[in-house]
């Protein structure tokens, strides 16, 4: 199979799944850019053990965590700048972070607000939801692409539910 | 709201200009890795040619020295210097 005929079948499920990640049009191109370019360097090794959407599922996931964790890094960095540097410079450092062009204008403020708690979970939990919730996966289909067994998935569907709800309820009361 | 909400997500499509930007990303890469085994080579190369004078030179070295042991050994005089 070519690699423009991958692009072509999997650019869409890549780019929504990291919109689901992060939220951010600009930085779902860059995960996408940088998946697309992984799967051509290792197109080669690909070994065909996994079906290649399993295989793209994975690489797009690994991608996603990855670039979340380098984000928090930059930003810890900016923050810790912050302080020696004037507020001029600070502007600069600022981003839009939430820009889901899958959200309606009147959905954006509530879905912010789930999204950025789903965010707050581990990242197991966080990607069984998004798989289950967001991409409309079946359990089986999920443990194929986290490699757990379909009981581990449920559960870790189940405890993700319950740490969102229990999130969602004290964010609640704090703004009582 | 809970966790249903997030069924109101839709799916977009994807930029139109990615597929090139990928492209060219790709080829910068393939260009990168390719200057960057020539240069490997040439250092390769480079470390071959060092390593073979020194062998040469230490070899050259060696025979001189035996060319002048052997010259001793027989009585003759391994310099230039006839009048001292």
């Amino acid at each position: 199979m070519s690699f423009e005929q991958i692009y072509l079948d999997h650019n869409s499920m890549v780019y929504n799944l990291a919109l689901s990640y992060v939220q951010n049009s600009e930085d779902a191109q860059e995960i996408t850019q940088d998946v697309f370019i992984r799967v051509f360097q290792s197109l080669k090794s690909f070994q065909n053990q996994s079906t290649i959407k399993t295989w793209m599922y994975r690489i797009t996931i690994n991608i996603c965590l990855d670039y979340i964790k380098a984000k928090k890094r930059k930003k810890r960095f900016a923050f810790i700048s912050s302080l020696f540097v004037d507020d001029s410079v600070k502007l600069r450092h600022e981003v839009i972070d939430f820009n889901h062009p899958g959200i309606k204008m009147e959905d954006k403020e509530a879905l912010e607000i789930l999204l950025n708690k789903i965010n707050d979970l581990p990242d197991k939990q966080k990607t069984a939801l998004i798989l289950h919730k967001i991409e409309h996966k079946m359990q089986n289909e999920i443990s194929e692409i986290m490699n757990l067994t379909p009981k581990a998935v449920e559960s870790l569907i189940q405890r993700a539910k319950i740490n969102l709800q229990k999130s969602l309820d004290s964010a609640k009361d704090d703004l009582k | 709201m809970n966790v249903e909400d997030l069924g109101k997500i839709t799916r977009v499509e994807v930029p139109r200009h990615l597929f090139n930007k990928i492209q060219l990303k790709i080829e910068k890469i393939q260009q990168e890795s390719f200057s960057n085994s020539i240069s490997l080579q040439i250092k390769l190369a480079f470390a071959l040619v060092l390593i073979i004078n020194a062998l040469v030179l230490s070899n050259s070295k060696n025979k001189i020295d035996s060319t002048i042991s052997y010259a001793d050994s027989i009585h003759l005089i391994s310099n230039n210097s006839l009048y001292q």
